[in-house]
């Protein structure tokens, strides 16, 4: 692997810390194609733990990716998460870094 | 590098590639969607407006008025409510702040339409001009309104999924039964009911399907 590179994956993980971790990544990419997916619904696509994936719905919420609702669905509580303009825009951004990034890789295979 | 991570480096980058257009088979699809509730909301004025011409009839064509009406209403419904659900993803397109700038020239041509539009039947309202015509120019406000999309579409700029060439053909489709308004007057609104309502449940339904190309091809312009 050449340094530039390992330099390009250095500014993809400084570009946007919150989609460097794969799993909200995987959440953002599931709510653009979805707009809005209920708690368990991701649970199960992901398989993660409750508490995993709340404290990931979490950090996404505080950066304003996602809103997470509260209610009731045919009697029983639901929690559900939809992606925010300001999510989309940067999960589109970041996943044109990373092409960027995944063709230069190729080009060096 | 192994050739399983090759693989997996090329599954990212379709996954990528996806996430790039989608917002675009998104607007494609909420474009259809709108031609689609436009002709809806027009059935369902045409099915009250004749619900109540025929209230002299029998109750089973009433209720199967009653019945379409529903049907047709609760069709809007659930268009108005995809439309809303992807609103977060289409309207941060960088296709979408650059149409905004284009929009104007849709607003333009369909006022200029509406106002000539409305002098005429109000013409023909007022007796001047014989409103055996009015079909004729409902006909002719809704095809050159289509060849004016066609026209503002044509100055934005290319995007993925644009739709550009369809509003033409339309456009010249209903421009084309003028004619026939013409020839058979005493079909006018047949003819008019046909050609933009039907029509516009074919464009909207055309537009919705091909939409599925933009994911496809990634790149399916025009």
């Amino acid at each position: 692997m050449n340094e530039e590179l390992l330099k390009s994956l250095a500014r993809l993980s400084k570009v946007d810390k919150v989609l460097s971790s794969p799993t909200r990544l995987a959440i953002m990419i599931l709510l653009y194609l979805k707009t809005a997916m209920k708690f368990t619904e991701l649970q199960n696509a992901l398989g993660l733990t409750p508490g995993n994936l709340s404290s990931h719905l979490k950090k996404l919420e505080n950066v304003r990716y996602i809103v997470v609702k509260k209610g009731f669905l045919e009697l029983r509580p639901t929690t559900i998460a939809k992606i925010t303009p300001e999510g989309a825009i940067a999960v589109r951004n970041f996943m044109k870094n990373m092409k960027d990034v995944l063709k230069m890789f190729l080009e060096q295979a | 590098m192994e050739e399983k991570d090759i693989v997996k480096v090329r599954k990212l980058l379709q996954i990528a590639d996806i996430l790039d257009v989608y917002g675009y088979y998104l607007l494609r699809r909420g474009i259809g969607s709108f031609y689609i509730g436009i002709a809806a909301t027009v059935s369902l004025g045409l099915i009250f407006f004749f619900s109540l011409k025929a209230s002299g009839s029998t109750f089973i064509i009433l209720a199967t008025y009653v019945l379409f009406s529903v049907f047709i209403f609760a069709m809007i419904m659930i268009l108005g409510k995809q439309l809303l659900e992807i609103q977060p993803i289409y309207l941060t397109l960088p296709a979408q702040k650059e149409r905004r700038k284009y929009r104007k020239y849709y607003g333009y041509s369909w006022i200029l339409l509406s106002t000539v539009y409305l002098i005429l039947i109000f013409m023909t309202t007022v007796h001047v001009i014989s409103s055996q015509y009015s079909p004729l120019f409902t006909e002719a406000f809704i095809g050159f309104g289509q060849l004016g999309n066609y026209m503002a579409s044509s100055k934005s700029p290319k995007y993925p999924g644009k739709v550009l060439k369809e509003y033409l053909v339309f456009g010249i489709a209903i421009l084309l039964a003028c004619p026939m308004i013409v020839i058979w007057p005493e079909y006018g609104w047949f003819i008019v009911t046909a050609f933009c309502v039907l029509g516009s449940y074919i464009f909207g339904v055309y537009i919705i399907v091909t939409a599925n190309r933009v994911l496809r091809k990634g790149q399916m312009n025009e």
